[in-house]
């Protein structure tokens, strides 16, 4: 009887090879043909795209019930009259209701549901610098919506998948199941992203030249994508190296490039609308502020400097200003003000990205605070703290919150008396704050600590 | 179709065995506090219990990829949150009628703000607890004393947090499944994960997490019931409806 036949192992893994560049070029082929077949003009709807409407809808929905949404009836006002600055009587389009509208995130950001609701984060108002900054961010989501980007990235996502799948099924059947696999899910993956890149660069380009026809200076649009690329934070994971948006270097040149030959310069620089940095400042002065408490939450402490300086700039004798600028700092800690040089290093990084899995926000800043280094920049960080919080209050003795910061304060330097009485002064300024309760137990707790008066 | 004899071997078990056991507790850690009163054992320290809206995401899987479910999760949530509080009330704690739902906090943006600053925080916290859920036991995992933004009235005792994510399969995905034997494929699947957090220090007192293959947005919630009751086992148990009476008396 004769034996079977084995292969050696040099030979299986050649097999496999060949199966897998095979399965590669399939799917590269495939791939090619979902994302080259021309556009339908007009746009149609089909059942999948009004399914995919139906649960982007739903969206809204659920962002609104969560708390995502911002209320600000100034705020809001400002923000839909630039957005519809840009809007013409043709982009009243189907199964498209514009809405803009404020989503409460620190992250600097902006999106757009194919049901026609743009969301601009609080981060983003917080970070722009002019009214024609923020048009230009609008101008690219308005074009995602108009040209119907989000369903055909679906639709062609949708393509992609089907072909994996079958090649994932034609793998297994002729055995080459594992290398098919892993070809199919890399080249999925290019594919997806590459024509998520296409089209965020249309949205770039179609948004400028937009924003060309529009009050607003396209040149702005570049200045808003400069202004994105400046960051308080050590960025953890960096632009990566194949991302769904083309890098912001790339942007910066090829929207550059457009607009210096063809966007031809006003005569004065008032014939251009929203480009007044003092204005928008001032519109977005309460967002600002709220940035910086979702700031702070998020950990995102040299974020929330900034942006407290941003604010004490444009009022430098507002109470409410210099106390978000002091909770800042007394929530920056055992943590310099700019980032050291290990900590940009990739080490520093990988460090930091393991420090923020494992450990919460608390246990961080414990760590960090047991070092020497860690002590001395708390200390400095919380001696500035406190110097803005007795700004704030002689700016204004009534304002409130001040006078909380200072009891939070004190109370992290375990200083209880000065702790008690500045909760005390807070609840006298504002009995009915939504916090009372909080405060009151805190007090309570800081009672067997105080010393009797007598 | 070529597959070897291993990937049967593989396959054939674990289909059986999510057929068999559909549905499984996947763990339970309790806090100190509630580590020390026993199984069905009445203990004082958590009574009046509040769920807070439930975070549920639901996609489908099919040939053609994943596809959102939203108005399917949205429909899914009331479901869930009742099926929490009945495993809940099955262990004498009282589940008060949430103040939280989203009609009720409509015209309230800053009690609206607080809540999601608070499910937001339960996020980030709940990445750390996954990673290590025994440390729920040494007591290290708090939300802060900022839920107490929450429980004005101080008559709250715990809130509940609950989040579920489920796959369901298309036709196509579990033909799928079934020529290239990956019972992964062919069947749902669906997590739950509950925290109960003190609603005045916010430490976190019970967290548990739930699997099963059967579709938890059903209205008949029966086995969904079951199986948190199931998963909620080693909490311990509240004060009885009659002795609350008659300890008012």
């Amino acid at each position: 009887m004769h034996k079977p036949y084995r292969y050696t192992l040099a030979t299986r893994w050649y097999f496999r090879l060949r199966q897998t560049l095979l399965a590669g070029c399939c799917l590269l082929i495939f791939s090619m043909m979902a994302s080259a077949q021309p556009r339908p003009e007009p746009f149609r709807f089909g059942d999948v795209d009004l399914e995919f409407l139906d649960q982007t809808k739903q969206l809204d929905k659920k962002f609104e019930d969560q708390g995502l949404v911002y209320r600000e009836p100034e705020l809001n006002a400002f923000v839909n009259r630039v957005g519809n600055t840009l809007l013409k009587s043709e982009d009243q389009l189907e199964n498209v209701n514009w809405q803009f509208r404020v989503y409460r995130d620190p992250a600097v950001n902006a999106f757009a549901l194919p049901n026609g609701s743009i969301y601009v984060f609080t981060g983003l108002l917080a970070r722009v610098q002019n009214e024609a900054q923020l048009a230009g961010i609008l101008a690219h989501e308005i074009v995602h919506v108009r040209n119907r980007h989000g369903y055909l990235s679906y639709r062609s996502y949708r393509k992609k998948m089907l072909t994996i799948n079958i090649l994932s099924a034609v793998g297994a059947y002729t055995g080459g199941g594992w290398g098919a696999g892993v070809a199919a899910q890399f080249m999925l993956a290019i594919s997806v992203i590459g024509y998520s890149r296409e089209l965020e660069k249309e949205a770039d380009l179609t948004g400028a030249q937009l924003l060309a026809v529009s009050p607003y200076d396209a040149r702005e649009m570049v200045n808003a994508l400069e202004c994105l690329k400046e960051k308080d934070e050590v960025d953890l994971n960096g632009e990566p190296f194949y991302g769904d948006h083309p890098k912001t270097k790339a942007r910066v040149a090829y929207l550059n490039d457009w607009v210096t030959k063809s966007v031809p310069q006003r005569e004065t620089k008032e014939a251009y609308a929203g480009s007044s940095k003092e204005d928008y400042r001032k519109s977005v002065e309460a967002v600002t502020r709220h940035d910086v408490e979702l700031a702070i939450d998020a950990g995102l402490y040299r974020t929330a400097i900034a942006l407290g300086k941003q604010l004490v700039e444009v009022h430098p004798d507002s109470s409410a200003n210099v106390t978000s600028l002091a909770d800042a700092y007394a929530a920056l800690g055992p943590r310099p003000i700019e980032p050291t040089v290990e900590e940009k290093t990739g080490k520093g990084k990988r460090d930091a990205r393991k420090r923020r899995s494992k450990l919460t926000l608390q246990e961080e800043e414990k760590t960090l605070a047991a070092t020497a280094a860690g002590q001395e920049l708390q200390k400095a960080n919380y001696a500035e703290a406190e110097k803005l919080y007795r700004q704030a209050s002689e700016l204004d003795q009534n304002y409130a919150l001040a006078w909380r910061g200072l009891g939070e304060l004190a109370e992290k330097q375990n200083q209880p008396q000065p702790a008690a009485e500045a909760y005390q002064k807070y609840l006298a300024l504002q009995p009915a704050a939504m916090d009372r309760l909080l405060i009151t137990r805190r007090i309570k707790t800081l009672e067997p600590k105080l010393t009797p008066k007598r | 179709m070529k597959f070897s004899r291993s990937r049967y071997q593989q396959f054939l078990p674990l289909f059986f065995l999510l057929l068999i056991f559909p549905a499984s507790a996947l763990g339970q850690r309790l806090h100190p506090k509630l580590k020390e009163a026993k199984p069905g054992e009445a203990h004082s320290g958590i009574q009046r219990i509040v769920v807070l809206p439930a975070q549920v995401s639901l996609i489908k899987g099919g040939m053609k990829g994943n596809e959102p479910l939203e108005k399917e999760a949205a429909a899914a949530t009331p479901i869930i949150e009742q099926a929490v509080a009945k495993a809940l009330t099955a262990k004498n704690l009282s589940v008060m009628e949430s103040p939280f739902k989203p009609e009720a906090l409509q015209n309230d943006e800053k009690m609206k703000y607080a809540m999601a600053d608070l499910q937001r925080n339960y996020a980030e916290l709940l990445a750390k607890i996954t990673r290590k859920k025994k440390d729920v036991e040494k007591a290290r995992f708090s939300l802060g004393d900022q839920v107490l933004l929450l429980n004005q009235d101080d008559n709250i005792d715990a809130f509940v947090f609950v989040h579920a994510f489920g796959q369901r399969k298309s036709g196509g995905m579990k033909a799928l499944g079934a020529i290239t034997l990956s019972p992964i494929l062919m069947m749902p699947s669906y997590f739950v994960r509950v925290a109960i957090a003190d609603a005045r220090t916010g430490e976190v007192l019970a967290y548990t997490e739930a699997f099963t293959i059967l579709d938890i947005a059903k209205a008949d919630d029966k086995k969904l019931v079951e199986l948190l009751t199931k998963s909620l086992k080693k909490l311990p148990a509240g004060t009885t409806p009659e002795k609350i009476e008659a300890e008012k008396k």
